[in-house]
């Protein structure tokens, strides 16, 4: 997910680098991170794609725009975890001022107000709700179920929600039978649209899709019209407010 | 507010590309479901 607005990026998956590529992003300022999950921040690297010049730092000379990695506070501090034996990623690019890390639970932006919401007490997942005017679009990525009460939800312009199993017959014809333990993990659609009611969100977009799921985008496009204001992501899907 | 979608798979590296892969065939590619490496292998062909 990437915010114009601010030149914000969420998360950096392993392809980050590809997708910023892919999608003409040409700068980011700021670097939240929903959770420390592998497929959300092995992508760290591309920190040194965005910012490090090895021929200047050679000769001294320090990175004068370091980049915000900001997070709640306990995702900071597992965040430091990542690296090699050399040691901490973040440690390092803080070193050579290429970030500035930040423990967070709101960022107020002349553009924006952003508040990260802790899915649960252990806060180690993070749902993200921007803000903007009178205009409210929450972000909750990965690992969200049982989504948090909170009125901060209420009459939201859009939910983009991930980890929701679509269809009860899955990749190569797996039929998900009730007992299955992913769906004490995931969402399913019914339990999207009671989400979607309950807070009185007009749209919702689901991502975070699995090729598990078993369907093409074709079959994305016609499976949506069965539903209400709720849509299916894709690469480069813009959602303007 | 705009906000623009730039990985919509899932969480492991080949359904992302997939994902990828499904947004050159919404700009009017032959659309059929392409999986795992076969995605990825089509992403490095020129003509993608």
């Amino acid at each position: 997910m990437y915010v114009e607005d601010a030149k914000i990026l969420i998360d950096t998956p392993e392809d980050i680098a590809y997708a910023l590529n892919h999608a003409d992003i040409k700068a980011v300022d700021y670097i939240l991170y929903s959770h420390i999950d592998p497929d959300h921040t092995m992508g760290m690297r591309v920190i040194e794609q965005l910012r490090l010049d090895w021929l200047a730092n050679s000769i001294g000379s320090i990175c004068r725009n370091p980049i915000i990695v900001a997070s709640l506070p306990s995702i900071i501090k597992d965040l430091r975890c990542q690296g090699t034996k050399y040691g901490s990623a973040l440690d390092y690019y803080e070193s050579l001022n290429l970030v500035s890390s930040q423990a967070i639970t709101s960022l107020e932006l002349t553009s924006m107000h952003i508040d990260l919401i802790p899915v649960d007490s252990s806060a180690n997942v993070t749902i993200f709700v921007f803000t903007q005017d009178s205009n409210k679009v929450i972000y909750a990525p990965c690992d969200v179920k049982p989504f948090p009460e909170n009125d901060i939800f209420r009459d939201a312009d859009c939910l983009i929600i991930g980890n929701t199993i679509v269809g009860d017959v899955l990749k190569d014809g797996f039929i998900l039978e009730n007992d299955n333990p992913l769906r004490e993990e995931l969402f399913v659609i019914d339990e999207i649209i009671e989400l979607k009611s309950k807070y009185h969100i007009k749209k919702v977009i689901i991502t975070h899709l699995e090729e598990d799921w078993g369907k093409s985008y074709d079959d994305y496009k016609e499976l949506q019209k069965q539903f209400n204001e709720i849509e299916f992501a894709y690469d480069g899907l813009e959602i303007n407010y | 507010m705009r906000l623009k979608i730039i990985g919509s798979g899932g969480c492991v590296s080949i359904p992302r590309r997939y994902a990828s892969v499904m947004f050159a065939l919404r700009q009017g590619k032959k659309a059929f479901l392409m999986q795992g490496a076969a995605a990825v292998c089509m992403l490095r062909m020129p003509r993608y």
